[in-house]
């Protein structure tokens, strides 16, 4: 990855170096109430990522993040990758706004990117509540991904 | 193979039936980390017949005192926190006290240590114009080379459109 002076540095460092900034950062905030603050190992870690990622680019990130001390082992479960149009479901209560059977499409226009997918809401009556992300079980998924803007 | 564990019993029930043809369309999907702690590995496959696995909520997190979830963007990241047994969500920008997100930019000094990120990278960079500037890096992260042959999961057969419902996508990895 070429930095803005020209000089090359590995992309596995500079996700590494983010998530350790952003991780001490998450820590000290939210460990500001507690008597002995917070650590990584206390915390369950989520990344959100694109769902149109390989699963390169997924592992990548786990290694990063290994990197970056938010977990011990690279498999550990304390970290959970989340697909983003997921994420964005579960934030804005997607059971709300659809019914089970409901196609509907998420479109995510970021400050970098317009992602689009296209999901489905799963049936699941016996449940109470909606939030959980796995009664949303993406049928056709289909994802575009732009650079609209961003010069590379 | 974590996947199972976090769907709920009744469902986890239903879906027994089909995990035949699970099992065996992703016999070889295994962590790297094969020497990690008991503790600390998905357990899933092994739990026994009555046990209802644990679930997964924002509410309530598989581990420890609380969720923290990296937004980590092509032009902003952000992170949000909430503790185990409370409903409220905090997000916050990395290194300040907005509910919002900060750049995703990164300087890094001529030795490659870690400088600053966020607004403060850029506006570092741009008042002094040393060290090493980043941004939009996570647009190189998907093309293939990025992940190297270590870090991608392999399957020894693509998995069939049962297996494929069958779990949640957000725990593929």
């Amino acid at each position: 990855m070429k930095a803005l002076n020209g000089t090359s540095w590995p992309l596995l460092d500079i996700v590494t170096k983010t998530l350790d900034y952003v991780k001490t950062e998450a820590l000290k905030e939210a460990g500001r109430s507690l008597p002995y603050g917070l650590q990584a190992e206390d915390v369950q870690w989520v990344l959100t990522v694109p769902a149109i990622w390989k699963d390169g680019a997924k592992g990548f990130m786990r290694k990063a993040a290994h990197r970056a001390g938010l977990i011990k082992e690279e498999g550990s479960r304390r970290l959970v990758l989340a697909l983003e149009p997921e994420s964005a479901c579960v934030a804005c209560d997607v059971h709300k706004l659809a019914k089970p059977g409901d196609p509907f499409m998420v479109l995510d226009c970021g400050g970098g990117t317009v992602d689009i997918t296209m999901n489905t809401c799963a049936p699941s009556p016996e449940l109470p509540r909606a939030l959980e992300p796995e009664r949303l079980v993406p049928r056709a998924s289909q994802a575009a991904q732009r650079e609209p803007f961003a010069p590379r | 193979m974590g996947c199972l564990s976090y769907l709920p019993p009744s469902r986890r029930a239903r879906e027994a039936q089909g995990s035949r043809a699970v099992n065996s369309s992703m016999p070889k999907r295994k962590l790297e980390s094969s020497g990690s702690s008991a503790s600390d590995q998905p357990t899933c496959a092994r739990l026994p017949p009555g046990a209802s696995p644990p679930r997964m909520s924002l509410a309530a997190p598989a581990h420890g005192a609380g969720t923290v979830a990296i937004d980590f963007g092509t032009a902003g990241t952000g992170f949000a926190y909430s503790f185990s047994g409370s409903d409220d969500i905090e997000s916050k920008e990395p290194g300040g006290q907005e509910a919002r997100k900060t750049l995703t930019n990164l300087l890094l000094d001529d030795n490659g240590n870690f400088k600053s990120f966020g607004f403060r990278a850029r506006r570092d960079y741009f008042e002094n114009q040393s060290g090493a500037f980043f941004a939009n890096y996570k647009m190189v992260l998907n093309e293939s080379s990025a992940g190297g042959p270590q870090a991608s999961v392999r399957l020894s057969s693509p998995p069939s459109l049962a297996a494929a419902r069958s779990f949640p996508t957000s725990c593929h990895r």
